[in-house]
């Protein structure tokens, strides 16, 4: 039987920017067995970006978690403190790797120094008392490098991150974020910014790695189609909710949200060849000015009366698959076309 | 990196020789016949001809623009009209003083000012930062010469503890360095609240940069990141201004030289124009002149150093 890594349970986050307030989280509850790649997909703004960082609770000034928990192996990060945070958690059990490549690594330090400024904390807290030298951390450096497909890793290391392309950069970024430790990584649009050739190598290497140390992955993206090829089980979020969330194929194949239907028809697919993709009308509405009601019915070709007035609850439509869309009873086994 | 450093050194060249000719033709300027103008209205027509010879003034533009060239190509600089001593050995007396103020109180004030500006970025919710800011404006309005008259008026006539006037007995460190605080002090000062809140600002910036986030993601201890992490890319836009402040440094040199009575350029510029000891006043412009070329190009190799991503070729 799966184990839960990751349990958040009601997460619910505010940016205060002046006197406005916006949700960016609402109610999120989701579970992350270990060793499972969990994807979360939706349009920019719908705070998937957001989720990452208050798991590690790297948030923004602006930001503050009204409730909600996030359990990681039972235990409440919402409830360490930083301290805690620092010596058991951040670059130890659960590490990040970020969207922009190019911004995430220090512009003026090597690799080299990067690298090893981390694996000493990593060590510091892991194997208190070690007596490892700047040569041994440097050496481990080199290895991750390898691991990630970093050619000619010895003389890489010395390089400055300026000396690599997007591509390699990220490399850099997995081979500090991936290592035997690592419980849980989450990859913020890890390959946004990368090319598409690119994009899939980087995600074959760390959909590689991540089996090999038994890591479980929450990974964020835009891009559907790429969680196809990697996620167990997929999270659909819209405006700060959870729109719909089940097995990946149960999702692709029968998606139950017509948000979810629209993300899909948006794909280029084999059945869509030759015909026009599917644009969703409008765009994510700012999250202080949400629509009443289904924050989505201003945009679903499917909208009734009642979608304008309820907010549809997050509800199990089917063995561990569920949406929240209020058309759904009604619906019945119909499947949402959009064109 | 050599090749940078070499290429950027080259250029030092003709600037310098636009100043040589911007200081040549500077004679021309001076009303009337240069050589009466120097010796005054009492001179005799003899001495204005021995002058006129001597300065080679009797002859063409372009041969005395060459005799001058030649001069300072081998480091002849002329005499005092007034005293009579070399130039350039004038000079190579008054150098040691003003180069010891105004390196002490630039490194000082940027040791300071760049570390307090940190910190005030570092600590952005505590009164720290506010204090930061007003203290720096308060230096920064507040000119080197009134500074100087202040901190003379507050530590050697209220409270005298500190030396008014000199440099100090030669070869007594200690003398020295009690003769050079007040200068340092009040020439510095003014630095300390302008770097202050220039590495405040980029600091600012720089703490809310993606890599910064990547290195608090992995737990790298906090003062780490702010001081070795944020700082080293903060401190870029120092650089480039102290680089270019220095011409301002040796200007305000000037006035906190005269009223401190230490004899360095700026005195001895400003003593050799009364006087109309022309000479003087060509030599230790140009002197200054190298002065503020050569910090330009400290600063340009010092940027390369810092920040990996300077062209180098």
């Amino acid at each position: 039987m799966s184990e839960p890594l990751l349990e958040v349970s009601n997460l619910t986050l505010d940016y205060n920017l002046g006197n406005r307030k916006m949700r960016a989280l609402d109610r999120i509850s989701f579970t992350l067995d270990k060793g499972q790649v969990l994807g979360v997909a939706g349009e920019s703004g719908c705070g998937k970006s957001t989720l990452g960082l208050a798991i590690l609770r790297l948030l923004p000034r602006v930001a503050e978690i009204r409730r909600g928990e996030v359990l990681f192996n039972g235990a409440n990060l919402l409830k360490l403190s930083e301290e805690q945070m620092e010596q058991e958690i951040r670059g130890q059990k659960i590490t990040m790797i970020f969207q922009v490549p190019q911004n995430a690594l220090n512009p003026v330090f090597k690799i080299e120094t990067q690298m090893t400024d981390i694996l000493r904390v990593q060590d510091k807290y892991q194997n208190p008392g070690s007596r490892k030298r700047r040569k041994d951390f440097r050496q481990q450096a080199i290895e991750r490098l390898e691991l990630t497909g970093i050619a000619d890793p010895q003389a890489r290391v010395s390089n400055y991150p300026f000396e690599f392309s997007g591509g390699m950069k990220q490399r850099v970024m997995i081979g500090m974020a991936l290592s035997s430790g690592t419980s849980l990584l989450l990859a913020d649009e890890a390959t946004t910014a990368l090319d598409v050739t690119i994009e899939a190598q980087i995600n074959r290497l760390i959909t590689r790695l991540a089996a090999e140390y038994g890591t479980s992955i929450l990974y964020v993206t835009h891009n559907l189609g790429v969680l196809s090829e990697m996620a167990d089980r997929i999270m659909i979020m819209y405006a700060g909710r959870i729109f719909e969330m089940g097995e990946t194929q149960n999702v692709f194949g029968s998606p139950r949200h017509p948000y979810s239907a629209a993300l899909l028809e948006s794909l280029p697919s084999r059945q869509s060849k030759g015909k026009r993709l599917l644009s969703i009308p409008g765009f994510v509405p700012p999250l202080d000015r949400l629509p009443s009601g289904c924050s989505f019915h201003p945009r679903c070709a499917f909208a009734e009366e009642m979608c304008r007035q309820k907010v549809p609850p997050l509800t199990e439509v089917a063995d561990g698959h569920w949406s929240a869309c209020l058309l759904d009873q009604k619906r019945g086994r119909q499947k949402w076309q959009w064109t | 990196m050599l090749k940078y450093i070499i290429k950027r050194a080259l250029w030092v060249i003709p600037t310098l020789l636009g100043v040589l000719i911007i200081l040549f033709s500077l004679t021309y300027l001076m009303p009337g016949d240069p050589a009466s103008a120097m010796l005054g209205p009492r001179a005799t027509p003899e001495l204005v001809a021995e002058l006129n010879q001597r300065l080679h003034l009797d002859r063409a533009m372009p041969v005395r623009l060459g005799y001058y060239l030649l001069g300072v190509a081998k480091g002849d600089l002329g005499t005092s009209v007034w005293s009579g001593h070399k130039v350039s050995s004038l000079l190579a007396e008054a150098l040691p003083h003003t180069a010891l103020l105004a390196l002490t109180s630039l490194g000082v004030a940027a040791l300071i000012g760049i570390l307090l500006g940190a910190f005030a970025a570092v600590r952005r919710d505590s009164p720290i930062g506010g204090g930061v800011t007003i203290a720096s404006l308060l230096g920064v309005a507040v000119p080197d010469f009134v500074a100087a008259l202040l901190l003379m008026l507050l530590f050697c006539v209220q409270i005298p503890i500190l030396p008014a006037l000199g440099a100090g007995a030669a070869g007594d460190p200690i003398d020295i360095a009690v003769h050079l605080i007040l200068p340092a002090t009040a020439l510095g000062i003014g630095w300390v609240g302008y770097l202050a809140r220039l590495t405040r600002e980029s600091m600012l910036d720089v703490l809310d940069a993606d890599y910064i986030r990547t290195a608090r993601a992995f737990a790298i201890p906090r003062r780490a990141i702010a001081y070795r992490y944020a700082l080293k890319n903060a401190v870029i836009p120092s650089i480039t201004v102290i680089g270019l402040g220095v011409g301002k440094l040796l200007g305000g040199a000037v006035f906190v030289e005269i009223i401190f009575s230490r004899p360095g350029i700026g005195k001895l510029i400003v003593d050799a124009v009364y006087a109309r000891d022309f000479p003087v006043v060509q030599g230790g412009i140009l002197v200054a002149t190298i002065l503020f070329v050569l910090a330009n190009l400290a600063a340009d190799i010092s940027y390369a150093f810092v920040d990996p991503r300077i062209q180098y070729d």
